[in-house]
């Protein structure tokens, strides 16, 4: 059957999409190291 | 919050909307047609716009009784996501308005309150920007917050009474829309996306707070 | 206690104005000069409906408002004003301020009426409507904008920040009055007409609630 528009459009909407979820995900990962480094240091300082 | 099962699950959720958001069935309503899919996007913005709204002003409300710097950094970052999420609102509601109705922008009071809503939380950005020492501008900002908010719940449920006439669907009778009368097709996408919808503003807000916390 | 309070605040304010009548001069110029350029400019269209005729009494009614309320917590003399603040309590303050606000929006709101009366003709068909409508709306345009102002006060820059945080906070009142009003002008019946008076009266009674809980917060200094 043909590609019919409609599925290309979803597809790109899902990359767009994957796009923005990568994009937060790499900033929570981010986040999160500098948190735990943070979080050894203080249990480090007690 | 650093657990993922709740991100995964929004991630989950909002691939599913998107794809059966487009592909799925929907029932052929006159004058919106296909269009409606954007109940799955537009409509969910809304929702989540309200949510993100309502911590910002429990947090102003929990600031004011306790004084807490952390509870405002929460307050802030909600009304920061809350503004994102209605202006993805309103340009979802744009472009649905030009397909369905013909123009970007009509005269309706729902976009017009919409738009009002937008303009109080700007004026309380700028308030904010105007204030430099932290607790005033946390303990005033908090007062305004709380003062708006009331308002914008009164504004939007006065909204009906109003626009009994307008172009929007589902006025005249409810608020925010038809839920009574939701086609089972359209149903069974639009309740996972409102949670998935919801679940996405709260990973942004849950990282803006962090990434600020760590800012302190 | 509290009434008491209110009262002597109130009427220091009322004879602080009829001395120096200094809000009061510009404000009834600032409205007469309005309307006046408001007849001027229709003189040529000839044709004012009820619609603009209610939708410009409104806007003139809004901006003349913020300037007469802009005014309500700059302190001409910090000494005194604070003195008298640390006498009474933070409800009673607020109160005077917004009764007196009110009394003011309402007299200044009559004037228009007069003023576009005489200029542009009494469109009014149900004139008591109109009035009552006028007046209940003054209560919560004062309290809006006076609790408005007091945030502002709290900052440096006074017309603009009030403007700015006043402006979007009193549309949905102003909505409602204006259909309140055009319920007035085309002369409908009071049953139809109540749900809006009960709206009015609602927000009204909502917006001075908070502003009684929340001043206090923004007193504290």
């Amino acid at each position: 059957m043909e590609i019919k528009d409609i599925y290309i459009v979803v597809i790109v909407l899902l990359v767009i999409f994957a796009g923005i979820i990568g994009y937060l995900f790499s900033l929570d990962r981010k986040i999160k190291k500098i948190e735990n480094a943070g979080k050894q240091q203080e249990s480090r300082d007690k | 919050m650093k657990k993922y099962w709740w991100k995964i699950l929004a991630v989950v959720l909002l691939t599913y909307t998107i794809i059966a958001g487009f592909l799925g069935n929907v029932p052929d309503i006159a004058g919106v047609h296909q269009t409606i899919r954007n109940l799955y996007f537009h409509v969910c913005m809304w929702f989540a716009m309200i949510v993100m709204l309502c911590i910002s002003v429990v947090y102003s409300i929990k600031y004011l009784s306790d004084f807490k710097a952390k509870n405002d950094i929460i307050a802030v970052e909600a009304a920061n996501t809350g503004i994102l999420f209605g202006i993805l609102g309103i340009i979802t509601g744009m472009l649905w308005a030009k397909f369905a109705w013909g123009q970007w922008w009509v005269n309706d009071p729902k976009l017009n309150g919409a738009a009002i809503g937008l303009l109080v939380y700007f004026a309380y950005f700028v308030l904010r920007s105007s204030l430099d020492d932290n607790n005033k501008r946390a303990r005033i900002s908090a007062v305004y917050n709380i003062f708006a908010f009331v308002i914008f719940i009164l504004f939007i449920l006065i909204l009906p009474k109003l626009s009994a006439g307008s172009l929007h669907p589902g006025d005249g009778k409810d608020s925010a829309m038809p839920v009574f009368t939701l086609d089972f097709n359209l149903r069974i996408v639009f309740y996972p996306a409102i949670v998935g919808w919801i679940l996405l503003a709260l990973w942004i807000l849950d990282l803006r707070i962090r990434y600020r916390k760590l800012k302190m | 206690m509290l009434t008491k309070e209110i009262k002597s605040l109130v009427s220091k304010d009322i004879r602080f104005e009829l001395r120096q009548r200094s809000a009061i001069n510009g404000i009834l110029l600032y409205v007469v000069a309005i309307v006046f350029i408001c007849y001027l400019s229709f003189l040529r269209v000839n044709i004012i409906d009820g619609q603009t005729w209610n939708a410009l009494y409104w806007t003139i009614l809004m901006f003349a408002s913020m300037n007469a309320v802009s005014r309500t917590f700059v302190n001409e003399n910090p000494n005194r004003q604070f003195y008298f603040f640390t006498l009474a309590s933070p409800q009673a303050i607020i109160l005077s301020k917004i009764f007196y606000n009110a009394i003011l929006v309402f007299i200044l709101s009559m004037l228009s009426y007069f003023f576009y009366i005489i200029f542009m003709g009494n469109k009014a068909q149900n004139e008591l409507m109109f009035i009552v409508c006028v007046a209940l709306g003054s209560i919560g345009i004062s309290a809006i904008l006076t609790f408005v102002s007091a945030i502002s006060s709290r900052t440096n820059n006074n017309f603009t920040l009030m403007a700015i945080l006043g402006f979007p906070l009193m549309l949905p009142l102003l909505l409602i009055l204006m259909k309140l009003s055009e319920f007035a002008i085309t002369g409908t019946d009071w049953l139809t007409a109540l749900i809006y008076f009960l709206l009015i009266f609602l927000i009204d009674a909502i917006v001075l609630v908070l502003a009684l809980i929340l001043f206090p917060y923004l007193w504290h200094d």
